[in-house]
């Protein structure tokens, strides 16, 4: 079979012309400048309540979440949801727009969040010291395991029933300001990325092995690490101390909440929000003063988590200490509460 | 003719091309209004299970998901608009009983009803207040007990303690151990100051203000020795032979350094050598050659005032 080459080479022109015109049209435009673009091949499907998409090459929660939710650091919402940390191309995702369960309470139990509570750090373990090989073993604990470590703040809405939290959240607390947080824990907080919240009573600031001021503005700088009020003195808030009068006595108490929270606004222009008893304790008249000056939670010792019903100004805190082993802290990390209420 | 209809289609395909680039950036042209078929039957199934099961909130879900799926189905709303009402009605209902409970006292019944009502319902501010009332009273119940426990036990045993105020002592006994007296005596104070009146702590911290005295004086730090010898004596009488011993040594040894300090102002500042005859008396009112100096001093400077006149 023999062909003109001249009409060969009209038709293989007018080929590529439309096959041209075909491929950019099939091209899609592109996404104006600061707008996220759905990847090409992403199935997506839109209501007021969620987004149903297929996950293309290359999606993850992260990327997803700053697609969609506008923020990476809510992967968690995509994670929670879908029951997983990854995706398979093709995999249907499901991407909630608002919270559909913020207090996390279902038929058969509900969320509750621990509060971690850490003294002092060194290499001397004991009870109340806590080696920095170990807190670094139970920071990666947490990571392996996929616990989202918050901010004691975020617990502010949840308690609300306003928010959400991961289903796997935990908060890090420590208490009274030891030097050996700066030293041994701050380092590990950024190695994981984790924040945490160092509770220091005023008196102990600046003592030799206690932490100075210039040591919180450099953690609190890292965006890590938050500073809130542990008293003045250290002193028991619960019940007057033999020979302390009523008046007295309500005076103390009026004087170990209000000289923290001057001295950290003043020194670190953070907001004050939560306020650590001294030992645990406390009763009505210290939380009326923690309410009146605009404290919105307040941690005590009580081992356990809390639940979006608890009170905010008893959070339960567990203990970790220095001579428990790797088990004894996982089972501190109570994120869900079986009750079946159908 | 040939070259005419390659200019031909050459301007055709630029015309597509701008054409296309002029298309505005919709995302809606991104979205597929047709359905994962896939998909749809395990969130039917999920829908229908939940319910089955009672789980109306999960169920709900899954209807909105399948809503957002099939915004043209409108079995689906449907089924989303029947499974809302059915939550608002036995959400109610089982709030009423929690409260109904609640004002009875029977905490148990009401928390589980609470909770119920919450699971079908997650956004009720108001259930979740009802559950914090009796949250509240949970947390204060074990708080209360504590501070009483605290308030009415004499001796402030051991099987009173709670379980930090135990560690900062095991805190203290480990710094106390390892020579930093300054965070033992610290650590231990946290401890009594909600167990005052324990011995072994009372003691313990006696010891420690005993141990710093001894290494302040070393370091020639008097004052802060003896103010410390004395609070060793506060805490604790087990040592108090030693301790008062520890004590007269260092006001003794105040009273020779005001004396000195006396003796050199004499020639040069008979006021500022009254004030350390003074404190040397003070400090060790049998000081003789203080008590000597000092009268001598004054003696000296009222004649000095005499001569003033």
């Amino acid at each position: 079979m023999t062909s003109n080459p001249r009409r060969s080479n009209v038709r293989n022109t007018l080929a590529l012309s439309l096959a041209l015109v075909l491929c950019a049209c099939a091209t899609p435009p592109a996404a104006p400048p600061g707008r996220a673009k759905p990847a090409p091949e992403s199935v997506v499907h839109r209501s007021d309540d969620f987004i149903v998409l297929t996950a293309a090459k290359g999606d993850t929660p992260a990327s997803l979440a700053r697609r969609h939710l506008g923020d990476a650091a809510k992967s968690w919402v995509i994670e929670d949801f879908n029951n997983a940390r990854q995706f398979t191309p093709g995999q249907e995702v499901v991407i909630p727009l608002g919270s559909p369960n913020p207090p996390g309470v279902y038929t058969n139990g509900y969320q509750t969040v621990p509060i971690l509570c850490y003294h002092r750090f060194g290499s001397d373990k004991s009870k109340m010291v806590v080696t920095p090989d170990d807190f670094a073993r139970q920071m990666e604990y947490l990571a392996q395991h996929d616990y989202r470590v918050i901010r004691i703040a975020d617990l502010i809405e949840y308690l609300q029933g306003k928010r959400a939290l991961p289903k796997r959240a935990v908060v890090v607390t420590m208490d009274d300001g030891y030097k050996s947080a700066y030293q041994h824990a701050f380092p590990t907080l950024r190695r994981f990325g984790f924040p945490a919240t160092i509770f220091v009573y005023s008196e102990y600031v600046g003592a030799r092995d206690g932490l100075t001021w210039k040591e919180m503005q450099e953690m609190v700088a890292s965006g890590l690490v938050d500073i809130q009020p542990h008293s003045k003195t250290h002193s028991n808030l619960g019940f007057a101390q033999p020979g302390e009068d009523e008046a007295t006595y309500q005076q103390r108490i009026q004087a170990e909440t209000q000289a923290p929270l001057h001295d950290i606004s003043r020194n670190l222009n953070i907001p004050v929000h939560t306020f650590a008893y001294p030992y645990g304790d406390t009763n009505k008249d210290v939380i009326d003063q923690l309410k009146q000056r605009n404290y919105r939670l307040a941690v005590t010792v009580q081992p356990g988590s809390n639940a979006a019903f608890a009170y905010p100004y008893m959070l339960q805190r567990s203990m970790v200490f220095g001579d428990q082993d790797l088990d004894t802290f996982a089972r501190l990390l109570g994120v869900f509460q079986d009750v079946d209420v159908r | 003719m040939a070259a005419a209809l390659l200019r031909g289609c050459i301007a055709l395909a630029l015309l597509g091309l701008t054409a296309c680039a002029l298309q505005p950036y919709d995302e809606s042209a991104q979205v597929v209004t047709k359905p994962a078929k896939t998909t749809t039957p395990t969130h039917e199934n999920l829908a229908a299970g939940y319910t089955e099961q009672g789980r109306y909130a999960d169920a709900l879900q899954q209807w909105k998901i399948l809503s957002t799926l099939h915004p043209d189905d409108a079995r689906y709303e449907t089924h989303v608009r029947q499974t809302e009402d059915l939550i608002a009605k036995l959400a109610t209902q089982r709030q009423r009983a929690g409260i109904s409970a609640l004002d009875k006292g029977d905490y148990t019944t009401a928390r589980h009803e609470l909770l119920a009502a919450l699971a079908l319902d997650p956004a009720r501010a108001d259930i979740l207040d009802n559950l914090r009332r009796i949250e509240y009273d949970r947390v204060w119940r074990i708080q209360s007990a504590k501070l009483e426990k605290l308030r009415t036990t004499e001796d402030r045993k051991a099987t009173s303690v709670s379980e930090q105020e135990r560690s900062y002592f095991e805190l203290g006994t480990l710094m106390f151990r390892e020579g930093d007296y300054t965070g033992a005596v610290r650590e231990i104070q946290k401890y009594l100051n909600s167990y005052p009146s324990d011995p072994q702590a009372k003691k313990l911290i006696s010891d420690a203000y005993a141990k710093l005295a001894a290494q302040q004086r070393h370091q020639g730090l008097l004052h802060n020795a003896l103010a410390n010898v004395e609070q060793a004596k506060r805490f604790s009488s087990d040592n108090a032979a030693t301790n008062s011993k520890a004590e007269q040594d260092l006001r003794a040894a105040l009273a020779d350094d005001y004396y000195e300090k006396g003796l050199r102002a004499q020639r040069s500042d008979l006021n500022l050598a009254v004030e350390m005859f003074e404190k040397a008396l003070e400090y060790n009112p049998q000081h003789a050659k203080a008590r000597l100096k000092l009268a001598e001093a004054q003696r000296m400077r009222k004649r000095l005032e005499e001569i003033g006149k």
